[in-house]
Parts: structure tokens; C-alpha cells; sequence
């Protein structure tokens, strides 16, 4: 009973809060500078993604409720204190079922054309359809989810496993630089084929050889790493190598992704019994609505390439709810909300045709889309956390009274 | 005794502070450029990087740009002739005396554009680097030295000494100046020689566009001689690609990076200056029309271009016409590119961008066009007429009185300029606020509020001496109670000079203030100030003003003299386009790092407290000093490794960026160290000099002030709070997330975690009233990576660019350790002064 005692008493501690407080700056610190020497993409999985972050969170709330809980009951001159301290953990708990349950992604248009998709664009998937042999038709879709990282791996570089297992790697004659690296199995049981990841390359370009196969089909493309400078590791495209297997006939094949929001042209690989068209794409979720861009406009400052506004003109179709063609305006600033999920205008892309990999001359207004069922309670616990701070500032500690003057 | 230290010290601060107002110079001094009539040539509307404003503001930036100030001194190339020579100018050059001009910068930019001929050959171009004004003068240099020493009259033994200093690329004016002193040479191959010493000089900071125009440098690897401005363009070009991204080019050199820097004020003068035609930095100063008569002007000008299939023989506003519907084509869709006249809603989108977004016409091209060209595109008959007959008006007399135009002339063609610009847009500015911008300008609020505040803290300074007199009714004590009356009005003064400039500030740019790291300086100044005013007037003790008029003055003297800070009103990113949210969140935010601020400086005030008190004992000398042997060592090893990995041994393998911040740490750690034991050892010969008085109690003394710092610190936690959160709502607004983990609000998160601590400590008794100013100094660098940090240090890194550069990392990193080392100095201090002697 004693050492449970002990254990509120170290949970509900001033001394842990100093603690964890610092460790949570320290850790942030890091992050920013971690940010920089590789990409956003990198800190986000690797830090404010990763398990060691959610327990330094998790302990921080444990903290702080314990704190509140072992004053019970509150006295009157503690109200700026529980109020802070509940608001706190509100956000704490709001931001959790945040990540639960929030879904976001992109959505790109050029005018005219009608979505009813979000890209998210953060989930990769390998998408593979089986081919018709005579009509050359598609048959049968498959989607299979495929995450990466945010850093390329392949032989001699393997796939680090958190942050622990890439500072391992960065230690010298630390961890596996073997040329032969398993790969990751993409495919399910029971699945007519067998694909498995052998290369992961976060910048790709395309190579300048192209190997021509024995058999006399049309050469496959084939893609080498590019160099980015720090920080922007993330900013080039991505490209895999893959191996298929569909009986006891093994293929490579390398797919790179979309440098727009539009779905990538797939590669096509025959094999004895049909042929397969593969692409590696994001995940698109259908939002149960349409909308068509009539109209997207940038404003510039004059003579420069300062833009100063981006606009589009949209028409919203949801047949469910009994809405046909009704107009609406996104701006930067003012999003557009329907069905849980909000449309904001976040840029705009010049358009790539996905066979010449030219500029169309034509630009894709660029929304980002998402969905945040947990915004109500983190505003709560904001709202909590700053009033309860200055009624413990003023109430308590009486910052606008003469106190200082009387001492 | 002791009182008497104390009020000696006084006056020596005051002497100090007197002593820096500079000595008038002897010559005589021409103002030029001054009075109503350039007054009026300012008022003129001008659109310039996308914003309509005053030519004055114009002129005040770009001759900023080029010269570093807004008035350009051409001093008399005689007078530093003369000085190299030990002589004095009267008899370096007969009997005409001395004189020197002032341009103000409305007059020096008009001159620029009508007397071309005059100011290529005026050294107003600003060449600091003096490695780069020596490879810029190279050539100049040794064909002058070879010619002299090729001459007869030349003695022999001179010779030989001319020709190996004519190829020195080391030469320095001092060794010139002691050679021509020493010399036999005739006395107009001495001026030649101590002219050329002269431009070599720390003070000759600028050569003129001639000199660089035909100057050529020898590229880094030493392939080619290249005119100066190919070279920087290559430089440029190098630079670009380094900065895009580090792995694919070498890093720039200080001598090409300066180079580009010169190249482009060069530039800048060029775009200006004669009447040749340039793409850059040109003159806009007349609307564009957008009514059917330029639509068919225009439509025309692509039928005849389309007929001739090439440019030639278009008229000046013809080109300039098509130059402005390519500029439309490119920000719109392929289909709605249409020229005028063949759909009716492509033409109603095309006459708004015309309206709207389209620049203004340059002046050259307006005036090198015909007038019946001119009222083709819509410009009426009258105005285009008194328009071109106005600025040839002012052309003729500029150049027939430089300096001195009449105030009609310039009347008249800020009338003509007027005139034009209302009969063609309905959205040329009004005179209320044209004339809001150039007022703004003249009054220099942000200029002058330094020296409120400066004058309000030396002010304290002394009545804070003063009232440690005992004797409430000596007539010292009552002259401090005065200066701390004077001082708090000076303090209201700065406030309100900020806020008229803020004001002006937000009606020019229509947008709440603090949108760029300029303003946010400004900004805490003024938050600074205003908060710790309040404060004072609450609890009454000079240090709260104190404090709040060091970082009002520290801010806004950084503002006025960092280069890095723009004061320039630009445009803004599109996102930040909301008052509302600036209006909140960033002002929140940035008010914050002004409460803290304020806490800073108080504990540097306690600080001082602390590094100088009476403790239990005194520290010996040789205790005090024991930390000097690593500091110095640490210093040395420290600054060699820095210098390897710059270069300066050689190894190619020395300069890795690794090597560089292991022993930039090394060095600024050595730095923090040899400096606190110096000013551990400051404040100890202080305490026994004169403040050893056993009756005095630090811990009386000092908290009050703990009490200050720690209500700021909550001010500060409170505002950080508010702003962090209207963060992340304006985020959610905007583009859908609440918390993205930017950088920026990483940081704002972790500067309220970092004074979240000592705030807790403090409340659980673990930090005392030293550590708590401890705190508030160090807790600083939060808000310091925050502030800067974000936008010069991630990303950017330090190794990226030289000392004062970029964002001055170097300067800045030095500057933290040094005022890190006064804590530091007072926590030693203390703690040996509460250790039990050993001896």
C-alpha cells in the first residue's frame, strides 16, 4: 500500500513535471534540428510519430492529472490551477482522439474537372490490376498499402527501425550494411501473386540507361537515387523497386509516383498467363460528394511573382443531402465546409502530363481536405489552459496589485 | 569615500556619453538636394516591388541600397589625398579650399537619372570589403605604379619597388602611404600614387561606377579575367545553385559573395542612371490604362508583331504593351490566353488584371515614346504633353543647377505626373496618402525613438546612483528624483514616437503590424517599454523602467543599424493576409518575447547585483581565476579549429562541417568561461573598492526584484500561451490543421515549456531568488531561437555563410556566450563566496 502510496506521490510530483517538462523541451529542441539535417517527413515518423514521444506525452498527462487528483479537495485559491490543469489534459485527451479519428488529405483540379476523391496523400499503395489477356481490359484492382519511411532503403542500406535503430546506424561499424536486405512482403496470403519491396528511393530520377529485357518486350524504366540537399529530403519523388511473382515466374519492376496529384500512368508486366498494370499511388478515399471547379484565379503583387491571393470558384453536388450544383468560393483564409470535411485552399500546381512528364500550361488548384472530429474538445482545453492561467497569474499571485510596492 | 566612487562613476558615463557626439567636420559642407522642390519630386506616386508609394521612399531605399545611407557624402578626394601625403589640402592643391556634398536621397536619385555623366565617376557605390575594392582596383593600380616606374624621371632605386608593388596583390595603403612619403618621385606622380593608397583606405568605403565597370577580376580558379559585373553574374549564378542545394556546387568565397552584393547595387544605379533602357529596377511612374482603347492598342501591337515576326521596329510602349499581356498569358490557363477583341470574357478578365495587377509604365519608355503613340494606347492628349514638356523641365534645370532645381519646375511636374495618373486609373493614390507615406519618411519615428529611450535610461542610471544617497533631502537625491521624473517623460516620448510610427506603418501597408522580422523588433520595443511603464507606475522602482528602457533602446537601435533587418513596407504571403489573425496571434506571440525580454534584462540588472555583492567571505584572486586556464585553452583550440575548418591550415579534410561546430562549441564554451572569470574578478575588485558594506544584504536587495522578474516571466508564460494557441486555431482556419509541428511553433511550444520550469520550481522552493534570475537570463535563448533562431539558424546552419552575413550566425552566437558569461560569472562569484575558505 506504501509503495503505491510512493508511486502517486513520485506520479503527482513537482519533481517529475520539472522532469518531464525538460525532456519534452530537450526532445522538441532536438526535433527541429532533426527536421533540418534530413526532412519533415523524417521527424514526423521518427520523433512526433514514435512511441518514445506518446510515452513522454503519456507521462506528462499522468503527471498532471495525478497532481490535480492528490489535491483533492481544491481549495479556492487553487481554482486557476485545476482549471489549467484540467484544460490541459482535455487538450491532451482531445488531441489523441485527434489522431484517432481526423483523416486529411489533398485534392487537385484543374477547371472544369469534378472530384470525388481525396488523395492522401501521407498513405502510399502499390496499386495493381489484372489485365484482360485479349481486351487488354481491367479485370481486378488490388490495393496494397505500403509505408516506406521517410528515408530510402535497399541493398546496403537497410530500413532502420525507429529512432533508436537509425542513431544505432549512425554509430560507427553500426548496424547492417549486408548488400542483400530481405525486402518488405506487400502481399497477403491467398492473393493470386507475391510482391515484396526491394528498393525504396525517397528522390528518384529516372536512369539515363534503359535495360532492354532478353525476351524482346519494350524496355523497362528504371529509376537511381537522387541527392537532396538537408531538410528537404522529402521533397523530391519517390520511386520502388518491386519483385512480382505470379506461379513460378519472378519479375522486377521499378514505379515511381505522381509528381502531381493525379494518378500515375502504370507500368504494365506481362507474365505467361496474363498480364498485370501497376502503379504505386496514394490512397484515394471517396468523399460521398462531387465537386467541379469552374474557376481558379492567382492574384500577384503587380510585377512581381509575389502571389497575394489564390481563388476558386466551385460548384458543390451532394445528392444525399439534396444539393445540386450550389456554388461556394475558396480562398486562403475562408474554407469550404461540407459533410464533416473542410476545403481549403492551400495553392495551386502547374499541371504535368503524366506520358510526357511536360507542363500542360494549364494549373491545378490544390485544396487540402480534412476532417477533425476532435477539434471541439482540443478548442475546450485551449480555452481551459489560457483562462486558468491568468486566473492563477492574477487572482493568486495578484500581478496588478501593489504588493511588490509594499514590500 | 564610497559615495564619492559612486558619483565620480556617474560623471565618467556621462562624459563617456557626451564625448561620442562627433566633432563638425572643418571643410566646408554643400547641402544639395534639399528644400520644398525636392520635397515635391518625393511626392510623386511610383509602384516599386509590387507596392504604390512615394518616389521619396524609393529614393531613400535604393539609394540606401547602394550607398548605405539615404544621404550620400562626396567627401573631397584632396582632403584623404592630402592626409596620405602628411600635407594639408591647400598645399596639395593650390588655394582652392575644401569642400564636401550632401545628396539627399530624392536629389542623388534624380541625378542618377538626368547626369549620368557626373555621378559615374563619383565613389558612391559602397565597396566595403577591401580585399574586394583591391581586386576591383588591381588592374588601375598596376598599370599606374608600371608607368611611373617606366618613366626617366623616375629615381632608380624607386623603381624596382614601384613594379614589385604594382603586382602585390597584398598592397596595403599604409605601405603605399609610407612609401610615397618617403620618396623623390615629382610631385604629381606622389598624388597619383598616395590617390590610388588613398582608395585603399578603412574609410574610403566606395568606388565609383566607372572604376567597377571597367575593372576586371580573375575567377576563383584562376581560368579567366572577367569584366566585374560577368564575373558576380557567374558568382551569382554559382551561388544560386549552392544555396538550391549544397551538394551540387562550391560554396561561394566572402570575396565572390561581397562581389554580388557590389554587383547588384551597381545594377541598381545602372537601372536608373542615362536613358538607356533597362529590364531591372526601373522607374514606374504612370499607370497603365485599361479601357477599349488599350485593349485595341494592344491587340494591334500582336497583329503587327505577328505580321513582322520579329520586335523590330516597335515603338517603346508597343513593346511594352506585349511585355505585358505575356506577363498576363503566363498566369493564366492555356485557353483563356486570347488577345483582346476576341472574347468578351477573356477581355473582362484581361481589363481587371490591367486595373488591378499590372505594373505601372516606366518612365523611359513613356518619355522615349511619341505622343501620338502614347494617345493611341489611351493616354489623354493634354496630360501626355504636359507630362513629357514637365519632366524635360525638370531634367533641363537639374542639370543646369544640380542640386538646386526651383520649387515651380518641380511643382509643375508633380502637378503634370498627377494629372496623368488620375485620367488613367481610378486607383492612383490620393495626395492625403502620398503625403501620410513621405511625412512617415521625414519624421523617422522609429529613427528617433532610440535616442528617447537612451536618454530615458541614462537618465535612470543616475538617479539610481542618486538615490543611494541616505539623506532624503540632499539636493543630490532630489536632482535624482528629477532625472527619474525627465526619464519617464523620455520614456512616454519613445512610446509615443513608436506608436505614431506604428500607426503610419499600418494605414501605408493596410496591415497589422508585425509582419516581418523588422517589425517584430520594433514591436517589442515598443511592448517592452509600454509594459514595463505600466509596471513602474505600479511599484515605483527604477529598475522596471530601467529594464524596460535598455531593451526598448537595445531593439530599436538593432533595428536601425542591422542590415538584416528591412525596414522596407513589402508585400505580404498570401496566408498572412488577415488582420485579424496578425492582429491576434502574432502580436500575442511576439508581446511575449517582450515580456520576457524585460525579465531578461531585469536579471541581468540582479546579475550585476549578485556579480558584485557581499557574500559570506570574499573570493580570493587565485580561486577566482582558476577558471581562466581552461577558458583560455578552450578559447585557443576552440577558435584554431574554427579557423581549420574555414581553410586557414590548408587540409582540404579540416574544413568539414562537422569539424566546424565541434570546435565553434569548443570556442564559444572558452569564450563564456575567460570572459566570466574576468568579469567574476570585475566584480569582485568592485565589491572591494567600494560597495563592502556589511549592513547591506544581498537577499534584501535583490528581491524585489526576483518578485519583478517573476511576474514578468508569468506576463510572458501567459501571452506565449494565448499566441501558441491563436496559433494553431489561425492554422486550423486556414489550411485544416491545428498543430503541424512547424518549426516555428515548435519553438513558441518550447520557449512556454522552458520558462514553465523555473515558474514551477520556484513555486515548489527549489529555485531561489538567484536561480530565478539565473533563469530569466538563460531561459532567453529560447525566445532568441525562437525569434531568430527559426529563420537564421535551422536550415540555414552556421557553417553556411561567413561571420556578419546571412543572418550575422557568427556574430550573434559570439554575442550570446559573451552575455551568458555574466550569469555565469555571478553564480562563481557566489559560490565561492558561500564556500567555507580551504585554506
Amino acid at each position: 500500500m506504501r509503495g503505491v502510496d510512493g508511486t502517486c506521490r513520485f506520479l503527482a510530483s513537482l519533481k517529475l513535471a520539472v522532469l518531464s517538462l525538460g525532456a519534452l523541451a530537450g526532445t522538441l529542441a532536438y526535433a527541429t534540428f532533426f527536421e533540418t539535417w534530413y526532412s519533415t517527413a523524417a521527424v514526423n515518423e521518427y520523433i512526433y510519430r514514435g512511441p518514445y514521444f506518446a510515452v513522454l506525452l503519456a507521462l506528462l498527462g499522468t503527471n498532471i492529472f495525478c497532481a490535480a487528483l492528490i489535491r483533492y479537495p481544491w481549495k479556492l485559491r487553487q481554482t486557476g490551477f485545476v482549471i489549467t490543469h484540467a484544460g490541459l489534459l482535455i487538450v491532451l485527451a482531445g488531441s489523441f482522439y485527434s489522431v484517432r479519428t481526423s483523416d486529411e488529405g489533398q485534392v487537385g483540379m484543374r477547371e472544369g474537372d469534378v472530384r470525388n476523391e481525396l488523395v492522401r496523400v501521407d498513405h502510399p499503395v502499390i496499386r495493381i490490376w489484372q489485365m484482360d489477356p485479349h481486351t487488354q481490359q481491367y479485370t481486378r484492382e488490388f490495393e496494397l498499402p505500403f509505408l516506406p519511411g521517410s528515408f530510402s532503403w535497399g541493398p546496403g542500406h537497410p530500413r532502420h527501425a525507429g529512432l533508436v535503430g537509425w542513431l544505432v546506424s549512425r554509430l560507427p561499424f553500426g548496424g547492417n550494411r549486408s548488400p542483400d536486405v530481405p525486402g518488405e512482403t506487400l502481399t497477403r496470403s491467398g492473393e493470386p501473386f507475391r510482391v515484396v519491396a526491394k528498393e525504396y528511393l525517397t528522390a528518384s530520377a529516372p536512369a539515363r540507361e534503359h535495360v532492354g529485357e532478353a525476351d524482346g518486350m519494350p524496355m523497362a524504366r528504371s529509376f537511381v537515387p537522387i541527392e537532396l540537399p538537408p531538410g528537404k529530403m522529402d521533397q523530391g519523388i519517390a520511386a520502388c523497386r518491386l519483385e512480382m511473382t505470379v506461379g513460378d515466374e519472378t519479375k522486377e519492376i521499378w514505379l515511381r509516383r505522381s509528381a502531381t496529384l493525379e494518378r500515375p500512368r502504370p507500368e504494365v508486366v506481362s507474365f505467361r498467363d496474363s498480364d498485370y498494370a501497376l502503379a504505386f499511388d496514394a490512397d484515394r478515399k471517396r468523399l460521398g460528394f462531387d465537386l467541379e471547379l469552374d474557376d481558379f484565379e492567382v492574384g500577384f503583387e503587380p510585377g512581381t511573382q509575389q502571389p497575394t491571393r489564390f481563388e476558386s470558384q466551385v460548384r458543390l453536388t451532394d445528392l444525399a443531402a439534396g444539393i445540386r450544383d450550389e456554388p461556394h468560393t475558396i480562398r486562403m483564409n475562408h474554407p469550404l465546409d461540407h459533410n464533416g470535411y473542410s476545403f481549403y485552399q492551400i495553392g495551386y500546381q502547374s499541371d504535368i502530363d503524366p506520358h510526357t512528364e511536360r507542363p500542360t500550361g494549364r494549373f491545378l488548384s490544390v485544396f487540402r481536405v480534412a476532417k477533425n472530429p476532435g477539434r471541439p474538445i482540443i478548442y475546450a482545453g485551449c480555452l481551459l489552459v489560457v483562462l486558468g492561467t491568468f486566473v492563477q497569474f492574477t487572482v493568486r499571485a495578484g500581478v496588478f496589485t501593489n504588493r511588490g510596492k509594499n514590500r | 569615500m564610497r559615495r564619492f566612487a559612486r558619483h565620480s562613476a556617474a560623471l565618467v558615463i556621462a562624459a563617456i556619453l557626451v564625448s561620442g557626439v562627433p566633432a563638425r567636420a572643418a571643410e566646408t559642407v554643400e547641402r544639395l538636394g534639399i528644400g520644398a522642390a525636392y520635397d515635391d519630386v518625393g511626392r510623386v506616386a511610383v509602384m516599386h516591388e509590387g507596392r504604390v508609394k512615394p518616389l521619396d521612399t524609393v529614393a531613400r531605399e535604393e539609394v540606401s541600397q547602394v550607398y548605405g545611407n539615404e544621404t550620400v557624402t562626396l567627401g573631397d578626394p584632396r582632403k584623404e589625398v592630402a592626409q596620405i601625403l602628411g600635407t594639408d589640402v591647400a598645399r596639395t592643391s593650390g588655394d582652392i579650399p575644401s569642400k564636401a556634398a550632401k545628396w539627399r536621397a530624392v536629389g542623388a536619385f534624380l541625378g542618377w537619372t538626368v547626369r549620368p555623366e557626373f555621378w559615374d565617376d563619383q565613389p558612391f557605390i559602397l565597396v566595403d570589403y577591401l580585399p574586394l575594392r583591391r581586386a576591383v582596383l588591381a588592374r588601375t593600380i598596376e598599370s599606374r605604379l608600371k608607368a611611373i616606374a617606366d618613366k626617366p624621371s623616375t629615381p632608380e632605386p624607386e623603381k624596382d619597388r614601384l613594379r614589385s608593388m604594382a603586382v602585390d596583390s597584398e598592397l596595403t595603403a599604409s605601405m603605399a602611404a609610407a612609401f610615397v612619403r618617403g620618396s623623390n618621385l615629382p610631385p604629381e606622380d606622389r598624388y597619383t600614387i598616395a590617390e590610388l593608397a588613398s582608395k585603399l583606405t578603412k574609410g574610403h568605403r566606395w568606388l565609383s561606377p566607372r572604376e567597377l565597370q571597367e575593372s576586371t577580376i580573375t575567377t576563383r580558379n584562376e581560368e579567366a579575367a572577367l569584366p566585374f559585373l560577368h564575373w558576380a553574374a557567374a558568382a551569382n549564378d554559382e551561388k544560386e545553385r549552392f544555396d538550391d542545394n549544397p551538394l551540387s556546387s562550391k560554396r561561394p568565397t566572402e570575396l565572390e559573395r561581397r562581389g554580388i552584393e557590389v554587383a547588384r547595387r551597381l545594377m541598381t544605379y545602372m537601372a536608373y542612371s542615362g536613358d538607356r533602357l533597362a529590364r531591372a529596377g526601373v522607374l514606374l511612374i504612370v499607370p497603365r490604362p485599361s479601357d477599349a482603347t488599350y485593349l485595341s492598342y494592344t491587340a494591334q501591337a500582336i497583329k503587327d508583331i505577328r505580321a513582322k515576326g520579329s520586335v523590330d521596329g516597335l515603338s517603346p510602349m508597343q513593346f511594352d504593351a506585349l511585355a505585358a499581356i505575356d506577363g498576363y498569358w503566363k498566369l493564366v490557363p492555356r485557353e483563356d490566353r486570347k488577345p483582346p477583341g476576341q472574347d468578351v470574357k477573356a477581355d473582362q478578365k484581361f481589363t481587371a488584371w490591367l486595373r488591378d495587377s499590372s505594373t505601372w509604365v516606366p518612365l523611359k519608355t513613356f518619355l522615349k515614346s511619341k505622343p501620338e503613340d502614347l494617345i493611341a494606347a489611351g493616354y489623354p492628349e493634354g496630360s501626355v504633353r504636359a507630362f513629357q514638356a514637365a519632366y524635360h523641365g525638370l531634367e533641363q534645370a537639374e542639370v543646369a543647377a544640380p542640386g538646386h532645381v526651383a520649387e515651380t519646375t518641380a511643382s509643375r511636374f508633380m502637378t503634370a505626373s498627377r494629372a496623368l495618373g488620375e485620367a488613367v486609373s481610378s486607383q492612383y493614390p490620393s495626395t492625403a496618402i502620398i503625403d501620410r507615406e513621405t511625412r512617415f519618411n521625414a519624421v523617422n519615428p522609429f529613427g528617433l525613438a532610440p535616442y528617447a529611450y537612451g536618454t530615458a535610461m541614462v537618465l535612470l542610471v543616475l538617479s539610481l546612483t542618486c538615490f543611494q544617497t541616505t539623506s532624503e533631502s540632499s539636493p543630490i537625491r532630489r536632482a535624482g528624483r528629477g532625472a527619474y521624473r525627465l526619464a519617464v517623460v523620455a520614456m512616454v516620448g519613445g512610446i509615443g514616437l513608436e506608436i505614431y510610427g506604428f500607426y503610419s506603418r499600418i494605414r501605408i501597408s493596410g496591415w497589422a503590424p508585425v509582419t516581418n522580422m523588422y517589425e517584430s523588433v520594433i514591436w517589442v520595443a515598443l511592448v517592452a517599454a509600454a509594459l514595463a511603464l505600466v509596471f513602474e507606475l505600479i511599484f515605483r522602482q527604477v529598475t522596471m523602467a530601467l529594464a524596460g528602457s535598455a531593451v526598448a533602446l537595445l531593439c530599436t537601435v538593432t533595428a536601425a543599424s542591422v542590415s538584416l533587418l528591412d525596414p522596407g513596407i513589402k508585400s505580404l504571403e498570401p496566408v498572412l493576409r488577415d488582420n485579424f489573425w496578425l492582429g491576434t496571434h502574432v502580436l500575442a506571440e511576439v508581446s511575449s518575447y517582450a515580456a520576457f525580454g524585460l525579465a531578461w534584462a531585469l536579471g541581468l540588472i540582479a546579475t550585476l547585483q549578485y556579480l558584485t555583492a557581499t557574500y559570506r567571505r570574499s573570493p580570493r584572486i587565485g580561486e577566482l581565476m582558476l577558471t581562466m586556464i581552461p577558458g583560455l585553452l578552450l578559447l585557443t583550440g576552440g577558435g584554431a579549429g574554427v579557423a581549420a575548418s574555414y581553410g586557414a591550415f590548408g587540409p582540404a579534410w579540416t574544413t568539414s562541417d562537422r569539424l566546424f561546430y565541434v570546435f565553434a562549441v569548443i570556442a564559444l564554451a572558452g569564450e563564456t568561461l575567460t570572459l566570466m572569470t574576468t568579469l567574476a574578478l570585475g566584480g569582485e575588485m568592485i565589491n572591494r573598492l567600494t560597495l563592502r558594506a556589511p549592513s547591506r544584504r544581498i537577499a534584501a536587495q535583490v528581491k524585489p526584484l526576483a518578485t519583478y522578474i517573476y511576474r514578468t516571466m508569468q506576463v510572458g508564460v501567459l501571452l506565449i500561451a494565448v499566441g501558441t494557441i491563436l496559433g494553431g486555431v489561425w492554422a486550423d482556419y486556414s489550411w485544416g490543421r491545428f498543430w503541424g509541428w512547424d518549426a516555428k511553433e515548435v519553438w513558441a511550444l518550447t520557449t512556454l515549456i522552458v520558462y514553465l520550469i523555473p515558474l514551477h520550481g520556484r513555486y515548489a522552493g527549489w529555485v531561489n531568488s538567484f536561480w530565478l534570475v539565473f533563469a530569466s537570463v538563460v531561459c532567453y535563448l529560447s525566445v532568441i531561437m525562437a525569434w531568430y533562431g527559426v529563420n537564421f539558424v535551422l536550415g540555414v546552419g552556421l557553417h553556411s555563410y561567413g561571420f556578419v552575413e546571412g543572418g550575422s550566425q557568427g556574430a550573434m552566437s559570439v554575442i550570446i556566450a559573451g552575455v551568458l558569461a555574466l550569469p555565469v560569472a555571478a553564480a562563481w562569484r557566489r559560490t565561492l563566496g558561500y564556500r567555507p575558505d580551504a585554506r
